[in-house]
């Protein structure tokens, strides 16, 4: 069994092209062995967060038993349309991206009723760390404020809403300080807080993050954008055990779907 | 007559931009601009046919007043080319590339069979030209002489040493759009290739129209100058 909670539908620009068509985003799954994802819109994550939403449901509907969507949400449109998602469209989880979308998760003030509404119907929400290798490069050559956020600010985010599942999305741990001082800690404090490993390539880190918190490390790919099986070899081939393995792979994130509504 | 030779109808989530279809000719209408050519670059770093469906539809709904610009990525190869033609099959009168977004130099081959359909369906491309980008830019147009390119923005920060290669690179238009409102800007473009190769331009919904209206309408240039580049020059460069 294995679930990717963290992969992309739709065409993407930078160097890969995507996967457009729900049909062909399932071939690649049962190529890769994979039962479940959880999807995001690749529009959705950086262009345009309704219009990707609502294309996403639109491709996937059929597929509902095995691809379960993730609502992007920028906080400036107001929690009602993000409240749409979710009574109107069968959206399970929702996402935040405050670097794509040029906020902090300090501003308290706007995203307290989010967190509140969250909390109430039992929302996991994914975080946007970095969304691949690379990206933030591209972003400041733009202009735009840089795409990497600050995993500082997430742990500071989990840590004051303590009943709200959150689930860290393409950090990619190259920093050892960090992993160290911050990323540990917090995981073994926080239990509702969560990582996925798409955007994870330095060895030696996922076994370490596995040890200290086995039940909050989730499989992600990035499926969409890079290939599963660069994840799925990630855990295959780590020094672990089979029972660890299985965790990464399915159970934890296993315990995270089975709450969705 | 007013045409914007470069519009940008599409969502800017970092800076909480969202127009509707409305909203945005409001936008024209309050600032009398006749026509817009209008196009979405933010597409290209994911779903650019989705971008180009944007645009036609805002194009049927207001054909009068919208010159859709097919924006294109030219990773998609082929797909792109498809997506060329049915964007002029369906009334789209140019190209819109930006190299920065979608990552793919202007002077990497991967461009190269989108210019030459450009030449072939005589239509122009409107390349984003930063100080980046440049010299790209400078390489694909001396690459294809028989192509019209409209640089955007000038190459920015870098506007006097475009101002300075354009001179005698007959194929490149200036477009005003952008953030460069330095003095001696406009001037200079215009007596570096002609009032007839540079065209108004304001980068909205990004930037407000305001900005080079009030530039060329208060420049000393004349009068006749300034009707080419608020609007005939574009007029002409599109056989409308």
């Amino acid at each position: 069994m294995i679930i990717d909670v963290n992969s992309y539908l739709g065409r993407w620009g930078l160097r890969t092209k995507g996967i457009a068509k729900p049909e062909e985003f399932l071939k690649v799954m049962d190529k890769n062995g994979i039962d479940i994802s959880v999807v995001t819109s690749t529009v959705a994550l950086v262009t345009d967060t309704r219009e990707g939403n609502l294309q996403l449901i639109k491709a996937i509907r059929p597929y509902l038993n095995r691809l379960i969507p993730v609502a992007c949400i920028n906080p400036v449109w107001g929690l009602k349309e993000a409240q749409v998602y979710f009574d109107n469209y069968p959206f399970k989880i929702a996402r935040f991206s405050p670097a794509l979308h040029n906020y902090s998760l300090k501003e308290f003030k706007m995203l307290d009723p989010f967190m509140d509404w969250l909390r109430e119907k039992n929302i996991p929400l994914y975080i946007t760390a970095e969304v691949c290798y690379d990206f933030g490069a591209m972003a400041g050559k733009m202009g735009f404020a840089p795409s990497v956020y600050p995993l500082s600010e997430i742990v500071s985010f989990a840590e004051r809403y303590p009943s709200q599942r959150i689930i860290i999305c393409g950090y990619d741990a190259q920093i050892s300080y960090q992993v160290k001082s911050i990323l540990i800690p917090a995981l073994k404090e926080y239990q509702n807080l969560f990582i996925e490993i798409s955007n994870i390539s330095v060895a030696g880190i996922l076994e370490k993050l596995v040890k200290e918190a086995p039940e909050q490390i989730l499989l992600g790919t990035a499926n969409g954008i890079n290939y599963p099986a660069a994840s799925i070899s990630k855990i295959e081939l780590a020094k672990l055990t089979k029972e660890e393995k299985e965790k990464v792979f399915f159970k934890n994130s296993e315990k995270i779907i089975s709450q969705l509504g | 007559m007013i045409i914007d030779a470069h519009t940008c109808w599409q969502t800017y989530e970092m800076k909480g931009i969202r127009l509707s279809e409305k909203e945005y000719i409001s936008v024209l209408d309050s600032f009398g601009i006749d026509k817009a050519v209008a196009c979405c670059p933010f597409y290209l770093q994911t779903d650019f046919i989705l971008g180009n469906d944007k645009i036609l539809r805002l194009m049927r709904k207001y054909p009068t007043r919208i010159i859709g610009f097919s924006t294109l990525n030219p990773l998609f190869g082929n797909e792109a080319i498809e997506e060329l033609k049915r964007c002029i099959g369906e009334g789209m009168r140019g190209i819109k590339l930006h190299c920065d977004l979608s990552q793919i130099p202007y002077d990497n081959p991967l461009t190269f069979p989108i210019i030459e359909k450009a030449i072939e369906f005589d239509i122009p491309v409107l390349l984003h030209t930063g100080e980046d980008s440049k010299e790209e830019a400078k390489f694909i147009s001396q690459r294809y002489p028989e192509a019209t390119f409209i640089f955007a923005h000038i190459g920015n920060r870098a506007w006097r040493d475009m101002c300075s290669f354009a001179k005698k690179q007959k194929n490149v238009i200036f477009c005003l759009s952008g953030m460069i409102f330095e003095r001696g800007f406009l001037e200079e473009a215009v007596s570096s290739v002609s009032d007839e190769r540079v065209v108004y331009g304001s980068d909205f919904v990004f930037l407000n129209p305001a900005i080079n209206l009030g530039i060329i309408k208060n420049s000393s240039l004349p009068e006749e100058s300034k009707e080419k580049i608020l609007g005939l020059n574009m007029k002409r460069i599109l056989k409308i």
